[in-house]
């Protein structure tokens, strides 16, 4: 059972975008995955494995945090990031995520968004942190800052992109920009785990990337 | 560098995947001491109640933090017997049963917190419903939305099957009436988000060895057996084992037929006959059989009921004082029964492919039989066959409340047929066609036996008719929550994929593109594909 798990949230793995920049190639992605969606398989049974994951945590079953972890770890270390804006931090919250996940399992009522679910505890205890001491602001790691020379490797960029996040957006762009890119989550569901608009959710999403393209175009020129 | 959002975005999520820190084995560490705390805590609470149970330990020992604590070991695994044996009994007690019947049958068995324990696939059907989603141990309204799904996905539910019955079983009578309701809005609302205007019967059941035996003797589930029960002691001319057979939506379409007092059971909305043919269709069929215009009818009444095991248009009226009677098969148009009280036969056009015309005069007693190879070239006529097609053919005489019969049976292809044919005068008394690829449900079609009028019956599986374009591409659009005038671009295609024949439906509404494969005799939706265009 838990191999199965494993291969079937590898299976929603593959669905998302990981070949980039050949449109053919992300238009066939967006296919793939919208008729996934359309078919009501791939979205529903990957909310329905991790309900699966959080009710077994429930039943005392901790093997289940494995698969849990594993598939939703890059949403929630993003948004602790974007939030807290240090990775130092951000490890800890996110270890208090899952703890606090195992320790509320049993008090999850399901609506069939786990996902947001999951997020808004992130998000909670990364505000907590910051709220806590506003003072504290680490600064970027060094090795994001890529060196000013004009040879940008790609790795370099990425990071480059994510420090220009960290450092140029606000807390809400930040966290939009971060669970739209990472966890390709829909604009109507980012609104609802921040609580916001989805107006002004939408209009924040595409301010915040015309700024992240204008300012990687003035560094990369 | 001009990168467009995707680009950036993709180096968002690379950037961040790549810096994940792993944390996991800190985690699973915490979450093991969390639950020594809560174990340990529970030990001391409940140390005077230990018991002389221990062939738990083998279990006690899974967990590795109590390797650590060898002095608390033997009153901490004492008490841990009775917590086990209290979350046991919490998560394995069944407190509740629930079982959906449309045609796939399917039992969950629900604990108290209202998470599955057991499911308990009643057919073949329920098998591919669930395919490989394990439903265990996850939220009862988790479950439901799946499994929901997964029957309209595969076509179980549609606007032409519309119909589903919930049934409760549980042993705290108000909350299996809480649950009941709170499950049929569920559903409901559910069916209504896959746009499918759906019709929910349910009911409380208590688990009855009746219900079983009924469900074993027909094989259908426990939970339509107790629906049939109720149906069949509220209308006695409704016999168990023609019903038994019915889907939910033909058993709906009764119930709102006979409108019988069916007081442990809610109904909301409607069942859907848009796998029927519809009243001016019928109408149509018996004017024309009869030879008449409409303008000439007077009198004109028309049920929709049920007979023998199938559901039938029953038209009546009169013309220049002659009384007409007719019962068309609901599904196929075709003439189950003709009677009349024009005695001048001039008038009567005799229809469709069926040529035999047995003696059906009671009066005309045959005193010799008929004989097995005359009363096999019957059926075969009737079922439009050849000998030389017919495989594994088996006749028999028998004999039944007085009355001899040979017992035919034979199958052509996938289909196996079955006949009983009176001995003596060769009247089909019954026949049973059972296709193996088709997905309506078995019918068990009663050979209508008045003698008053020659009788006409064609075969349903073989007199299937297309639905037709316009039908199948109704259907796509319904499906797509689309209005025909919003469509663009529209193609429709008859085609034909190992030997199953489906409409190919092709359009386009704004920038999306719908495709949809629509099986061409039933109307049930094969495959379907949406693509938005950006």
């Amino acid at each position: 059972m838990f191999a199965k798990d494993l291969a079937a949230s590898a299976g929603n793995y593959e669905l998302k975008p990981l070949c980039i920049e050949s449109r053919d190639c992300k238009q066939e992605q967006q296919r793939r995955a919208l008729r996934c969606l359309s078919a009501q398989s791939g979205w529903r049974s990957d909310m329905q494995t991790i309900e699966k994951h959080i009710s077994k945590l429930a039943l005392g079953d901790t093997a289940a945090m494995t698969p849990l972890y594993e598939r939703t770890k890059g949403a929630v270390y993003g948004l602790a990031l974007s939030i807290v804006k240090n990775s130092h931090d951000a490890e800890d919250v996110m270890q208090d995520t899952y703890i606090r996940i195992f320790e509320s399992s049993s008090s999850y009522s399901s609506q069939g968004k786990p996902l947001a679910w999951i997020l808004r505890i992130a998000r909670n205890l990364a505000l907590d942190i910051v709220r806590s001491n506003p003072a504290k602001e680490l600064p970027l790691e060094a090795d994001w800052i890529p060196d000013a020379g004009s040879d940008f490797s790609e790795s370099s960029l990425d990071k480059l992109v994510l420090k220009m996040l960290l450092s140029q957006l606000d807390e809400d762009e930040r966290q939009i920009v971060v669970l739209h890119s990472v966890e390709r989550l829909k604009h109507r569901e980012i609104a609802e785990i921040l609580d916001i608009p989805l107006g002004t959710e939408l209009s924040k999403y595409h301010r915040s990337l015309a700024k992240l393209r204008g300012l990687l175009e003035e560094k990369t020129q | 560098m001009r990168e467009n959002n995707q680009m950036i975005e993709n180096r968002l999520k690379r950037a961040v995947e790549n810096s994940v820190p792993d944390v996991l084995a800190n985690v699973l560490e915490r979450i093991e001491e969390k639950q020594a705390e809560v174990n340990s805590g529970a030990a001391e609470v409940n140390s005077e109640f230990i018991s002389q149970e221990t062939d738990h330990q083998e279990k006690i020992k899974a967990f590795p933090t109590w390797k650590r604590w060898p002095k608390a070991l033997a009153s901490v695994a004492a008490a841990l017997v009775i917590v086990f044996g209290l979350w046991l009994n919490l998560t394995y007690s069944t407190e509740t049963m629930v079982a959906f019947d449309v045609n796939p049958s399917i039992e969950l068995s629900v604990n108290r917190g209202e998470r599955i324990i057991k499911i308990n696939p009643r057919n073949g059907e329920a098998w591919e419903v669930i395919g490989d989603m394990d439903l265990k141990g996850i939220d009862l309204e988790v479950g439901v939305n799946a499994l929901i799904g997964s029957m309209v996905q595969k076509g179980y539910i549609s606007e032409l099957n519309n119909s589903i019955l919930i049934t409760v079983d549980s042993k705290d009578d108000g909350k299996g009436e809480e649950l009941q309701h709170r499950l049929s809005s569920e559903v409901g609302s559910l069916l209504r988000s896959f746009s499918v205007d759906g019709s929910v019967l349910s009911q409380t059941s208590s688990r009855d060895r009746h219900f079983e035996e009924l469900a074993e003797k027909y094989g259908i589930s426990p939970s339509k057996a107790a629906l049939i029960e109720q149906l069949v002691e509220a209308d006695p001319t409704i016999r168990y084992e023609d019903v038994a057979n019915l889907s939910i939506n033909d058993l709906n379409l009764l119930i709102e037929a006979r409108q019988p007092d069916l007081v442990k059971v809610d109904i909301s909305g409607h069942a859907s006959r848009k796998a029927y043919i519809d009243l001016d269709e019928a109408k149509r069929i018996a004017f024309a059989h009869a030879g008449v215009t409409e303008s000439s009818v007077h009198d004109l009444d028309i049920d929709f009921d049920y007979y023998g095991g199938r559901l039938i248009y029953e038209i009546e009226f009169e013309v220049r004082g002659n009384e007409y009677e007719f019962d068309i098969d609901a599904r196929n148009g075709t003439i189950l029964k003709y009677e009349t009280d024009d005695e001048d036969d001039g008038t009567r056009p005799s229809s469709g492919p069926n040529t035999t015309k047995p003696s059906t005069k009671p009066t005309t007693t045959a005193n010799s039989l008929i004989g097995k190879s005359r009363a096999e070239e019957i059926a075969f006529q009737h079922a439009g066959v050849s000998r030389n097609q017919v495989r594994d053919l088996e006749t028999e005489l028998d004999r039944d409340d007085g009355r001899s019969y040979y017992e035919i049976e034979f199958e052509v292809g996938n289909t196996e047929y079955e006949y009983d044919i009176e001995a003596y005068t060769g009247r089909i008394l019954d026949y049973e066609i059972d296709s193996d690829d088709d997905d309506q449900p078995r019918s068990t079609t009663k050979a209508p036996t008045t003698t008053k009028a020659p009788t006409t019956t064609k075969a349903p599986t073989t007199a299937k008719s297309l639905i037709g374009k316009t039908r199948a591409e109704n259907i796509a659009f319904q499906h797509a929550g689309v209005s025909r005038n919003q469509v663009r671009d529209l193609e429709t295609e008859l085609d034909d994929d190992d030997g199953r024949r489906y409409y190919e439906v092709e359009f386009e509404v704004g920038d999306t593109e719908y495709e949809y494969d629509i099986e061409a005799y039933t109307g049930k939706i094969l495959d379907y594909e949406i693509d938005y265009d950006d």
